[in-house]
């Protein structure tokens, strides 16, 4: 759940994609690549190739789970990255709050 | 399905979009995080049978209890995982944290009274009574902390 954090605009995060993954992934403790995908509506070449920026930046962490029938991918945010989520979107409301005319 | 990958249509700082992004993809979440109708009641119905081996059970049958409360559970969380694709820590909820504390205390409740009636001679009915009591009242406290969870999500309360 997003809570308080002190605004830091994050080049990473800020990419439509990136921020709607992290999002999602804020909103979950962890979620299946396939969702991801179907949630994004986008190939899952674009899903692995924006997954890959967010775990190189150490933001998501990809685990698959061993067990019975076909092995799937989950996603989680790492506290970093939650961390890195949660204070971008307060930036966001901190900017956009200085631009209201009110 | 679109092949986009680029990264240069990135919103302005502060395009209020760049909120409505954030809204829409918890809103998904939302949508996603519908749990299946048996969902609580298999969970009940888990806590009770515990409850009721340890009240009732010699020391076989309260092993067998306890492998079946803790592989029932594993079960239960897989298959919610296949089925949603998504998964929530009942204790990383937002708001509604406190009906996942309150279902393991409800849980943990009925588990403490099998054991405190276990060392009386009351009949066992009574064992059995407050273990489904127990094991019911959990249904509509997950369904309440699934309502309250999602409202949260879709940005209602």
């Amino acid at each position: 759940m997003t809570q308080d954090r002190a605004p830091a605009f994050d080049e990473v995060i800020h990419a439509p994609l990136r921020l709607r993954i992290c999002a999602f992934l804020d909103a979950v403790s962890s979620a299946e690549f396939g969702a991801l995908r179907d949630v994004l509506e986008v190939a899952d070449s674009v899903v692995s190739k924006h997954l890959k920026v967010l775990a190189e930046a150490g933001y998501v962490k990809l685990e698959k789970p061993t067990g019975r029938g076909r092995v799937r991918t989950w996603v989680r945010l790492t506290d970093e990255g939650r961390g890195a989520y949660r204070g971008h979107v307060a930036a966001l409301r901190s900017i956009t709050a200085d631009a209201s005319p009110d | 399905m679109s092949e986009s990958t680029h990264d240069t249509d990135a919103l302005n700082p502060g395009d209020e979009t760049s909120l409505e992004a954030v809204a829409a993809a918890r809103r998904a979440a939302a949508d996603r995080l519908v749990t299946p109708w048996w969902y609580h009641p298999v969970l009940g119905a888990l806590f009770a049978g515990y409850a009721i081996s340890i009240a009732l059970g010699n020391t076989w049958v309260l092993l067998g209890g306890v492998v079946v409360f803790f592989a029932g559970l594993a079960l239960l969380v897989s298959a919610y995982r296949r089925k949603t694709g998504i998964w929530l820590s009942g204790f990383q909820a937002g708001s509604a944290t406190k009906w996942a504390y309150l279902m393991g205390a409800v849980g943990g409740l009925s588990i403490a009274a099998a054991v405190l009636l276990s060392y009386t001679d009351v009949s066992d009915l009574w064992v059995w009574a407050v273990a489904v009591v127990m094991g019911v009242a959990i249904v509509p406290i997950g369904r309440t902390y699934d309502r309250e969870l999602r409202a949260e999500l879709r940005g209602e309360r």
